[in-house]
Formats: C-alpha cells, sequence, structure tokens
C-alpha cells in the first residue's frame, strides 16, 4: 500500500512537471480595469432597451461608446474582440463628437470628462443609453451605473430617477445588488 | 491562560506527528512551491468572463484578486463558501463542501450513509441540532428532526453561496438553530451564464449532469435547474454486524449462523433535483423538486446488513416573496410565504434482520416497512427600519403550521414488551391501527422576534435580539442574543457574543409506539443551549486574514431514551442528559501570489458528558483542514485540499477503543476554458486510499458494528462542462 501511494504521489508530480514545462510567463495585467470591462457585459444582460431600439436587430452590432482618456478602450478592445454583448459582436466606439453618442447603447465616461459631463448626460437624457462611470459623484449627476470601490471589492450604485427616464428597464436581481441612489416614487 | 497553553502543547504535538507521516510528500512538494513563488501569472479576462455578477462582485481588485470576505464584520462567528469555492475544490455533494469549515465535522451514519453535521463537538443519533435552510427557508423534518431520513446527498451545481453560522441562532431562525445554521443559497438568473451544462463519470458507476438556464426577458429575470446523480455507492466492506453477534450467540446451541457480513455497504442511489427561480420587480417565486429513487439502506437500517431494500422520497417546496427594500424611506418589508413537503417511501421491503434470522423464525427475514408523511407551511413578514439615528431595527412575525398527516407500515414481526421477535407469518399493513409505530398529528408554532442593531460609539455596534415562540404541544420558549463588536483597530476586529437556544422535540420523540426501545413522550421539553463566544479577526497584510475564536456551551435538558423504572424492558424519551463544551477555531487565508492561494483551519473542542465526566464522544477533538489553489497557467487550476481528522473518543457507555485519525487529501485539475465553451476536470479523492471510518451506535452490550462504518478508498472521476 505505502508503495503504492508512493506511485501516486511520482505520477501526480510528474504531471505538474510536464505542465510546467509548457510554461510561458504573461504580463501582470490590471485587474481592475479588466474587471470592470467584464461588467459592463453583466450590466446588459440585466437590462431592457424599448421594444423600437436597433438593439434587438440581429444584423447590428452591439455600440458600446468610450468616452476615456486612459487605456480603458485598449482593454475594451481586448476583453470584447471576441466576447459578444446580448449575443452580438461589439463594436467600441471612441467618442469624438459629442453628437455620436446618440448611436451608442452602452455609453462608458470616463473621469477626464468631468468638466464635460453636464454636456454628455444634456445628450443622453430621456434617452435608451445606458450610461456606467466610475468617478464618484457622476451617477448623482444623473449616469445610470457608477462603479465604485469599497475594500479593493468592485460595487455599483444606480440613478434609478434618471434610469427611469431613460426608458430602460432594469431586472429586479441587479437593482437588489446595487446602492440605489435618487430612487425613483411613482406620483 | 494555562488552559490555552495547554492546548497549544497538545495542537503542536499533533502537527508534529501529522507531518511526520507527510514528510515525504512534503519534501516533494517543496521544489515547486519554491518554484511558483518566483513565477506569478495574471488573471486571465477569461477567469471573470466565468463569473457571474455576484462572484464578480466578490473580486478583490489590484494585485490580491480573488480573496473572498470570508472573515467579516456580521455579529457572528460564520463562514461564507461560494460557487466559485465549490468548483475550485471539486466538491460535488453538500458533505464535501461542509466538511470545510473550521469545526464542522460531516459524521456519517450507519442508516443511508446520513450526513450529520457535527458543529464543536455537538451531534446526536439524528442530528436535528443543526438548522438546515435553503434561501432561508428550513428543510427540517418533523419526523426525527434531520433533513428526511432518505437525504441522498445533496448535489452543489445550483449553490450559489452557503452561509454557515457557528453557534446558536433561535433569536432570529428559532427552533434547531442550536449548534449552527447552514443557510444554502440557490442561484437565480443573476448567476447564471445563459447555459450552463455539465456531466461528471467517476468510480462507483456515479454518472451526473446538469443543466442550468438563466434569461432575462422583458424585467422578468427567470433561472431554471436540473441535476441527475445516479450511483452503485462505494463498495467497502462490513466485516461484522448485530448479526454476527446474535449469530455467535445462538450457533453454540446449534442455530446455524445467517449474517450476510461481510459484505459491502450498499449506497445506491438515483436522485433528481429541480429548481425554478422567477423573479419580478419586488416579487419573487421559487419551486424545487427533489426526487430520491433507489436508496439503499447503508450499513442497514437495524445494523445488519441489508443488500435488498431500497428506499424512495420526494420533496417539494415552494415560496412566494415579496421584497420591498424602500416601502418608505425608512422601511424595508419582506413577506414570505413558503411550502414544504416530504416523504419516504419503500419501493422493497425494508429487511431488518437476514432471511433465516432467529433460528430460521423468519424465512424471508424481518421485514418493516416505516413510512411517512409530511407538510409545512409558513407564513413570515420580516421589517426593517432605520428612522433611529444609530440603530437598525428588525421585526418579525412568523406562524408555521407543520404536519404529519399520513403514517404507513407494514411489518412481518411483533416485538413483544420483553423486546423478543415474534413472527407474523406474512407482512401485514398496521397503517391507520393502534399498531402502527407513530401517531400522525400536526403542531403549530407562533413567534416573533425583535433585533437592535446599535452603533453606540464610533467603532463599536451592540447587537441584541430576542424571540418567543409559542409551539401547539410543548408551550413558550424565549431565546435571547447579544453581539458586541469592536472595530478595535482598522485591521482588527474583536466580537463577543452570547446566545441561547433550544430544539423542539421531533414526533419520534413524542409520538413513537408500539416500539419498546423507543417510546415517544408527549411531556417533552425542548432542549437548550447556551454558548458564550469570543472572536477575532485580523486583516495582517493586504494578502494574509486570520481569524480565531473560542466558545464554551452549556446543552442541556438532551432527549435521550432512558429504561423505564416501572417496565425494565422499555425505553422512553426523556430530558435527561447535559453535555458542556468549550474549545477555539483557528483560520487562515493567505494569497501567496496572485495565482497561488493557502487557505486552512484548525479546530479544536472538548465536549463532555456531565453525569459520566466522560468525554461526550464521536466528533474529533482535533481537526485540520489545508488547501491549496494554484492556477499554473491561464485557464488552469489546481487544488490540493488535505483534511486530517482527530481520533474519536466513544460515546460514554461504549467501551471499544477510540476511532482512528485519518488524513483525506484530494486533487482537483480543471482546465476552465477549452475551445470557448468547454471545461474539463479531473480529479482524485482519499488519493491515499486512507482507511477512513466513522463511529457505529454504541451497543450492549457491545456494538452492533463493531469495527465501524467505512468510508470511500481512493476514487477519481471526470468532468466536462459546457457554457454559452
Amino acid at each position: 500500500m505505502q508503495q503504492l501511494n508512493q506511485r501516486f504521489l511520482f505520477y501526480y508530480f510528474s504531471f505538474a512537471i510536464l505542465i510546467l514545462s509548457c510554461y510561458s510567463p504573461l504580463s501582470l495585467a490590471d485587474s481592475e480595469t479588466q474587471v470592470k470591462a467584464i461588467f459592463l457585459e453583466r450590466f446588459t444582460r440585466f437590462t431592457q432597451w424599448p421594444s423600437d431600439s436597433n438593439v434587438h436587430d440581429p444584423d447590428k452590432p452591439f455600440v458600446l461608446g468610450v468616452l476615456d482618456k486612459g487605456d480603458f478602450v485598449k482593454i475594451l478592445r481586448e476583453v470584447y474582440h471576441q466576447q459578444k454583448i446580448k449575443g452580438k459582436p461589439v463594436e467600441i466606439k471612441v467618442i469624438h463628437y459629442l453628437d455620436s453618442v446618440l448611436s451608442c447603447h452602452l455609453l462608458f465616461i470616463g473621469r477626464s470628462y468631468k468638466k464635460e459631463l453636464s454636456w454628455i448626460l444634456a445628450k443622453t437624457r430621456n434617452r435608451p443609453i445606458l450610461t456606467v462611470s466610475d468617478t464618484t459623484g457622476f451617477a448623482n449627476k444623473g449616469v445610470l451605473i457608477n462603479l465604485y470601490l469599497v475594500n479593493r471589492k468592485i460595487r455599483f450604485e444606480i440613478n434609478q430617477s434618471a434610469l427611469q427616464r431613460s426608458g430602460l428597464k432594469m431586472s429586479y436581481n441587479l437593482l437588489s445588488l446595487a446602492k440605489i441612489i435618487h430612487p425613483f416614487h411613482k406620483p | 491562560m494555562v488552559y490555552i497553553l495547554s492546548l497549544l502543547k497538545q495542537m503542536s504535538v499533533q502537527s508534529n506527528s501529522l507531518f511526520m507521516c507527510e514528510n515525504n510528500c512534503f519534501k516533494l512538494i517543496m521544489p515547486f512551491l519554491l518554484w511558483l513563488w518566483l513565477t506569478p501569472v495574471a488573471y486571465a479576462v477569461d477567469d471573470y468572463f466565468d463569473m457571474n455578477l455576484q462572484d464578480l462582485m466578490q473580486v478583490e481588485v489590484e494585485i490580491t484578486s480573488g480573496i473572498r470576505q470570508r472573515l467579516g464584520q456580521a455579529p457572528a462567528v460564520a463562514t461564507v463558501i461560494t460557487s466559485e469555492d465549490i468548483r475550485a475544490i471539486g466538491a460535488r455533494d453538500l458533505n464535501e463542501v461542509l466538511e470545510t469549515v473550521p469545526g464542522l465535522h460531516v459524521v456519517i451514519d450507519h442508516q443511508f450513509g446520513n450526513p450529520k453535521y457535527a458543529i464543536r463537538g455537538m451531534v446526536s443519533t439524528f442530528n436535528p441540532e443543526v438548522l438546515v435552510l435553503i434561501n432561508g427557508i428550513s428543510i427540517k423534518s418533523i419526523f426525527v428532526g434531520n433533513r428526511g431520513l432518505i437525504w441522498g446527498g445533496m448535489p452543489v451545481e445550483a449553490i450559489e453561496r452557503i452561509e454557515v453560522i457557528r453557534g446558536p441562532g433561535s433569536a432570529i431562525y428559532g427552533s434547531d438553530a442550536f449548534s449552527g445554521v447552514i443557510n444554502i443559497i440557490t442561484k437565480s438568473a443573476i448567476d447564471i451564464n445563459h447555459l450552463e451544462s455539465g456531466i461528471r463519470y467517476g468510480s462507483f458507476d456515479t454518472k451526473e449532469a446538469w443543466v442550468l438556464a438563466g434569461d432575462s426577458v422583458k424585467g422578468l429575470d427567470m433561472a431554471f435547474i436540473a441535476e441527475y446523480r445516479e450511483t452503485d455507492g462505494h463498495q467497502e466492506n462490513i466485516d461484522s454486524d448485530l448479526q454476527t453477534l446474535i449469530d455467535n450467540a445462538l450457533v453454540p446451541l446449534g442455530v446455524a449462523p445467517v449474517s450476510l457480513a461481510p459484505d459491502s455497504v450498499n449506497l445506491s442511489g438515483r436522485n433528481w433535483d429541480f429548481r425554478l427561480d422567477l423573479a419580478y420587480q419586488n416579487w419573487q417565486f421559487r419551486a424545487g423538486y427533489q426526487k430520491r429513487r433507489n436508496i439503499g439502506s447503508g450499513a442497514g437500517v437495524a445494523q445488519a446488513l441489508d443488500p435488498h431494500s431500497r428506499y424512495a422520497s420526494n420533496r417539494w417546496n415552494y415560496d412566494l416573496t415579496y421584497h420591498n427594500p424602500e416601502v418608505t424611506e425608512n422601511w424595508d418589508i419582506l413577506m414570505q410565504l413558503s411550502y414544504l413537503s416530504m416523504n419516504q417511501e419503500v419501493d422493497k421491503d425494508l429487511v431488518l434482520f437476514p432471511p433465516g434470522a432467529f433460528a430460521g423464525a423468519f424465512p424471508e427475514g424481518v421485514i418493516g416497512n416505516p413510512e411517512v408523511f409530511e407538510q409545512h407551511y409558513r407564513f413570515k413578514t420580516v421589517g426593517l427600519y432605520s428612522g433611529f439615528d444609530k440603530h437598525l431595527l428588525r421585526f418579525e412575525l412568523g406562524y408555521t403550521l407543520s404536519e404529519l398527516y399520513k403514517v404507513k407500515e407494514s411489518k412481518n414481526f411483533f416485538i413483544t414488551d420483553a423486546g423478543a421477535f415474534v413472527p407474523l407469518g406474512a407482512t401485514i399493513d398496521f397503517s391507520d391501527t393502534a399498531l402502527v409505530f407513530l401517531t400522525e398529528g400536526d403542531r403549530i408554532n407562533r413567534y416573533i422576534s425583535l433585533q437592535d442593531q446599535w452603533s453606540f460609539i464610533e467603532n463599536w455596534e451592540l447587537t441584541t435580539g430576542i424571540r418567543y415562540d409559542n409551539y401547539s404541544d410543548f408551550g413558550e420558549t424565549i431565546n435571547p442574543r447579544m453581539a458586541l463588536v469592536w472595530n478595535t483597530t482598522n485591521k482588527l476586529t474583536t466580537k463577543l457574543l452570547y446566545g441561547e437556544a433550544f430544539r423542539a422535540p421531533s414526533f419520534n420523540e413524542t409520538r413513537a409506539i408500539n416500539n419498546p426501545v423507543a417510546l415517544g413522550n408527549p411531556n417533552l421539553d425542548p432542549e437548550t443551549i447556551r454558548m458564550l463566544e469570543l472572536a477575532f479577526y485580523y486583516q495582517a497584510q493586504d494578502n494574509l486574514q486570520l481569524g480565531f475564536n473560542t466558545f464554551y456551551y452549556i446543552w442541556e435538558d438532551i432527549i435521550q431514551f432512558v429504561a423505564d423504572s416501572a417496565r425494565a424492558t422499555t425505553r422512553t424519551a426523556q430530558n435527561a442528559g447535559k453535555q458542556i463544551g468549550y474549545g477555539f477555531e483557528l483560520e487562515a487565508l493567505w494569497q501567496i501570489q496572485d495565482n497561488l492561494r493557502l487557505q486552512g483551519n484548525y479546530a479544536y473542542q472538548k465536549s463532555k458528558d456531565d453525569e459520566t465526566n466522560k468525554p461526550a464522544g464521536n466528533t474529533p477533538n482535533h481537526q485540520i483542514y489545508l488547501r491549496l489553489d494554484w492556477k499554473f497557467l491561464p485557464q488552469w487550476q489546481l487544488n490540493t485540499q488535505m483534511n486530517w481528522v482527530g481520533s474519536r473518543e466513544r460515546r460514554p457507555s461504549d467501551n471499544r477503543d477510540k476511532l482512528d485519525e485519518y488524513t483525506k487529501i484530494d486533487i482537483t485539475l480543471r482546465r476552465t476554458k477549452i475551445a470557448k465553451y468547454w471545461g474539463l476536470a479531473l480529479a482524485v479523492r482519499n488519493l491515499l486510499d486512507e482507511d477512513i471510518r466513522e463511529p457505529s451506535p454504541v451497543g450492549n452490550p457491545s456494538a452492533g458494528i463493531p469495527n465501524d462504518i467505512p468510508l470511500a478508498g481512493r476514487s477519481i472521476f471526470g468532468e466536462l462542462r459546457f457554457s454559452y
């Protein structure tokens, strides 16, 4: 029995060596932006666009707009190179002209656009565009979902009144995981 | 202090001997550990893509990815195990998951191989002293107080997370939240990646398959889960059973032996588990069906091997929940209506003693087929009020109706008051007669509970709670709890906890009739427990968490079947026992590298029977669990876990030698993503093929199964997953 056990261990560790020999080093990625990039897709699963939105058109890609001066665009391109959103390929659209936000299904607004935020939100307000940010105070100003960190874990807040005006609908499950700000009360 | 020092001394002796026996493997492992140290591998994006939203919310970003919030601020000593943990360790059943919890050991019973969750040294015949909830709703059987005798295991693919609270919790949860509460949260739409499925095949001809589907359509979240398992069960031998003992007594009189031992235990089973979860706005509806068929008797219901019998069970549950977190600015209201039904049915005759038993008086064996049907209706409403500064108030009001609405029994024997088995010549149905083994009946429980969470000074929080329960059969009980949580420093949290709990008698204890070995007693009081705990959680480094807690408890009015003074041969349930215990649990989680994590715990407990002053027995005094997770390549995971269970004292009236210690090592190798949609895993359980045994019941004059109940030797399985 003792011999058998040793043989087992031998095979087990030989196998480990075999795997290690195939090992190739990878760069240490910034996990925060990666995880944030994936959160965007998760939000879309539990968000419903109005029936007349072209998000339902199977021939059109999902348009993910980005207003950010950092490297988030690069990460998004890596992540959504193959991954789909709502079962459709993803078009990452870097926004240069404000009017082009109107063709986005989801718009990420980086902290570098803090000054221009009110202009951007004036464009998206009352439209079915899922705005997402990761800057304190943005949701208060009208961004639908804002990501923030608590003990190095990602949390999100949802501006429910702005959500109500946008025509988008979010499921109860998503709302229950979020911190709700500006809760919507039926008149 | 002297006490703690002596404990530490004992601990070091134990761990030395442990490491000595594992010396060879550590020599082998060392070079690889060094190698790992030098080769960090980042989490790949694909790893995150496999996670659902709730899992993603648990990921710690930056360098310490993946650390779980295990040691928290909650006013209790609690452990949370997520679906990701479950997958990493390659667990296939709830038992394997719970074994990783500090201070919890899963004792396997001789009947049907049923699990008994022994927390902090507390375990009894049917294990009613632990409350198991699914989505916050009790799955307790009123018959013997466990999760149903035909449990058949619980598969884990539907489980999103498991919260285990050690210590009494009757102030919130009511009856049976005694040694601990195990709350199993199942997956809803948000936890499922559209479509997930898998198949698994392993030793003992075990076949498993599952499908999970989740989606959100027009604001309606839908989840459907189906799981299937079929197994022959392991085939470890029982070398001598109760019939062997009877044979030994009768052989000198010229009676031929009839015991089937030595032969294997019978742990076959065929399970289906279905779960449906619908959520729309503030409403949630859940339904579940657990179907159990072809369930073998384990080592025999009467401790005599019985390869013939097969049991079945059906469990149905429904619940409708309305939850509005913002009814008004300060009120959060939840209302829930739930239903649970469960039964045990006999598919093939239960043979208590084998054919030819009692000098040929029973040519077909002693046959007894007890069947039980029960249902539970529950309503509760919970309010959270945050209108007072620094206070969070919780109110709960509830009503439960439990009905044991049908009892059936057929048997070919009859037991005299002197305990002799008299043959009836044929199997006769005694259902609806006065000779059935249990009377039908119901129980109503009404309760109200109040709790205040008060942040009275910065960094200090006091939680006080009290619950009043009224039972239609045994009356009233009031159970308080108190928790003082102090954020001592940024990194250290200190908790002082006190709680009381009760355990309502099961119907087997109050209503059993026509069974001279175990007669019910309608005048029983509930069992009670008081426990004091002191706990520390320490975030030593960004990547190192430590937890330590120590506890002391007094468990009183323990229900035992005591010999009657009037008629020397019968035994009746009485509030007769008392057990006192203390101990500590130490846990640690160390994210060594981005791709390498080590975690584990050490638990010590010493419990004694107050009357005899002897060890309470059957549970380990020492237990060590270690788990190493290594993501050695992107999309590859290797998990190794070791569970050392120290030797076990016997029950006070059991004069057998201690039950041997054992070390169980499991390995799971997983490739999380192949060709985008697929995943693969290979696993070995009990790698060292250790002889693992769980205690058989004490007997008079000697144990029916003297050499205890064997568990599976080395086994393997392979798994293929598909996720779209």
